[in-house]
């Protein structure tokens, strides 16, 4: 497996592909660390970008489609399991180098935004935070090198891996954005009627409180939640949302006025879920971890029960 | 006889497709087996099982006399080399690199062999020339040499000319026969041209809608498709006792139908023959090829 995991590093690491890929996130990282650099002058609108990591998940997927492809196309994994390596081991050693290759794109990313952006980084964002929101970005990512080391293992076809991988990252990024934006809508909406003068004074409001059509009820409401923390992508997303300078605020310490502000604004998002990410970060490991178990171990299956070719 | 590879009623099916329909193989120690069959045959198939890629749908088969199914097979994998169809080396590397590559994954403490691998292929010129600008030919030979990364006795070769050059193909043939006669290397070969493989192969295998419908050692199969006269005679055994007399070589193969090998007058023949009362009703020349040889094996064009 050593042996496997060494080679790997030193033929698909020093490919054309792979610096290509490690200048696109390089770049990335520097560009949006220079948007962040500027001195804060609002109290709200600063937050750890998710694009970045975002881009960085889809030129993983890339690169997992080339090397994984590649190993197909070249015909180098026919070499390695008739030297004796078993298709499990072969399968474990794709997935512990995409998943180094997805430690490095992180680093690659966040390395220069950090130094691009350190000031503004260390006076807005406490440590605490800052670990939560990379530990939940690197759970995502390594989360989504599962997910396309079982794709490409599977397709073994490199342009349509290519293909697939980077629509799997759109996809996913697009369900996850959507799921959030509809879980979040208030179970009740607030409807203010007004009535102004012509000088432009209110002479006279008053609100209602109505039902929204638009709320998700259960069951189907926990079946979208349920599919949010399983989408890997969705930790990214959050990891940017958690560390916003308005939940730095809040801060766990005071949790009360978390509960509060959204109390506030109760008829513009659903509460429940508001809280749920942004104090119960277990909930992301605790539907990813045992989800990419699972991506594997269907992965191997597959795998061992398919003729290479 | 010592075998490295046996293989007993071996099947693989691809959904409803047979592939290997009970293949039964025996490839002796230092051999040159030639797998012989038209394409769809069943040849890369039984290879891809063997080297391990494919697990096979029923049957068995043991390298160096482990089963497949035993846990220690992998040590007899180590053990062997392949080429199937196509030279697994990686494009964006040059010769060297790739050597280097498949030692480490041997994991050998050093590079050392590698300079004789190169040279022994022949590549040991092609310097920083990355494998994608390689020739087919070139391919083919560092797929050798990847193969025979670790030193194995036991070396298969799936269709290792198709495609090459008139040049080429020497290249490869000489290549084989110098692995095997110097090194002492065991070969599996496979391939539909059979002029090629008959310059080759000690012993052949000759495959048919995946099975082994016949092995046969090359100096059998020489005797078999020797230039010969093909006598119909009212009696055999009165032949036998003409041809004993004039020291000729023969073979009975029916009450009247007998082949003769060597030189003879047919005057003389028929004179001998009426001495001992017997007729001689017709003489053919008979010169079986390992084509023709095998288009008998297999029954003709008609067998798909």
């Amino acid at each position: 497996m050593i042996k496997l995991l060494k080679v790997q590093l030193k033929t698909r690491l020093s490919s054309m592909w792979f610096i290509a890929a490690a200048a696109i996130c390089l770049l990335f990282g520097i560009m949006f660390g220079t948007g962040h650099s500027r001195p804060v002058t609002e109290d709200f609108g600063y937050q750890l970008e998710d694009m970045p990591y975002i881009i960085a998940v889809i030129v993983c997927g890339v690169l997992a489609a080339v090397f994984i492809g590649s190993e197909f196309q070249e015909g180098t994994v026919r070499s390695k399991l008739t030297m004796g390596y078993s298709k499990t081991v072969f399968y474990i050693s794709q997935l512990l180098f995409m998943l180094i290759v997805s430690l490095i794109l992180f680093l690659l990313v966040t390395v220069p935004y950090f130094l691009m952006a350190y000031k503004n980084f260390f006076s807005l964002f406490s440590t605490e935070y800052l670990i939560k929101a990379f530990g939940l970005i690197l759970l995502s990512m390594a989360g989504c090198s599962v997910l396309f080391t079982l794709v490409c293992m599977s397709i073994r076809l490199r342009t349509v891996s290519i293909i697939i991988c980077a629509a799997l990252a759109f996809g996913i990024d697009i369900a996850s954005s959507q799921l959030s934006r509809d879980i979040l809508k208030p179970e009740y909406t607030e409807a203010v009627y007004v009535d102004m003068e012509e000088s432009g004074n209110i002479s006279y409001q008053t609100s209602t409180i109505a039902k929204s059509t638009e709320y998700i009820e259960k069951p189907l409401r926990d079946f979208m939640k349920a599919s949010y923390y399983a989408i890997p992508i969705s930790g990214v997303k959050q990891a940017g949302i958690i560390i916003s300078t308005e939940i730095m605020a809040f801060s766990d310490k005071d949790k009360d006025k978390v509960t509060d502000y959204y109390e506030e604004n109760k008829y513009l998002w659903d509460k429940d879920f508001a809280l749920e990410t942004h104090f119960e970060l277990w909930r992301y490991p605790a539907w990813l971890i045992p989800e990419m178990i699972v991506l594997t171990a269907a992965g191997i299956i597959i795998f061992r029960k398919r003729n290479v070719y | 006889m010592e075998y490295v590879l046996r293989t007993n009623d071996l099947q693989k099916r691809y959904h409803k497709y047979v592939a290997l329909d009970g293949a039964t193989m025996n490839v002796p120690k230092g051999s040159i087996y030639g797998l012989v069959g038209r394409n769809g045959a069943g040849k890369t198939t039984l290879m891809r099982v063997v080297c391990g890629l494919q697990e096979p749908t029923n049957g068995s088969y043991s390298l160096y006399g482990i089963d497949h199914s035993e846990r220690d097979v992998v040590k007899s994998r180590r053990r062997m080399g392949a080429v199937i169809e196509k030279p697994a080396i990686y494009l964006n590397m040059t010769a060297r690199q790739n050597l280097k590559v498949q030692y480490s994954l041997l994991g050998l403490p050093d590079y050392e062999g590698i300079d004789k691998l190169l040279e022994l292929v022949g590549l040991s010129d092609t310097g920083k020339k990355k494998a994608r600008r390689f020739s087919l030919g070139m391919k083919q030979r560092l797929g050798i040499a990847v193969a025979l990364a670790g030193s194995p006795d036991f070396l298969l070769l799936d269709e290792p000319i198709n495609g090459l050059d008139p040049q080429g193909i020497v290249e490869i043939r000489e290549l084989i026969l110098k692995l095997n006669h110097e090194n002492n290397i065991t070969v599996l070969i496979s391939s539909h041209i059979l002029s090629e493989l008959s310059l080759l192969a000690t012993h052949y295998g000759f495959v048919d809608k995946g099975r082994i419908i016949k092995e046969i050692s090359a100096e059998e199969l020489e005797k078999q498709t020797r230039k010969c006269i093909k006598a119909k005679v009212s009696d055999t055994r009165a032949l036998a006792r003409v041809l004993d007399k004039i020291k000729l070589e023969y073979e009975i193969l029916s009450n009247e139908e007998a082949k003769i090998y060597g030189r003879i007058s047919i005057t003389q023949l028929t004179k001998s023959l009426m001495d001992e009362g017997c007729e001689l009703l017709s003489v053919s020349e008979a010169d079986e090829s390992l084509e023709s040889y095998f288009i008998d094996l297999v029954g003709g064009g008609n067998n798909d």
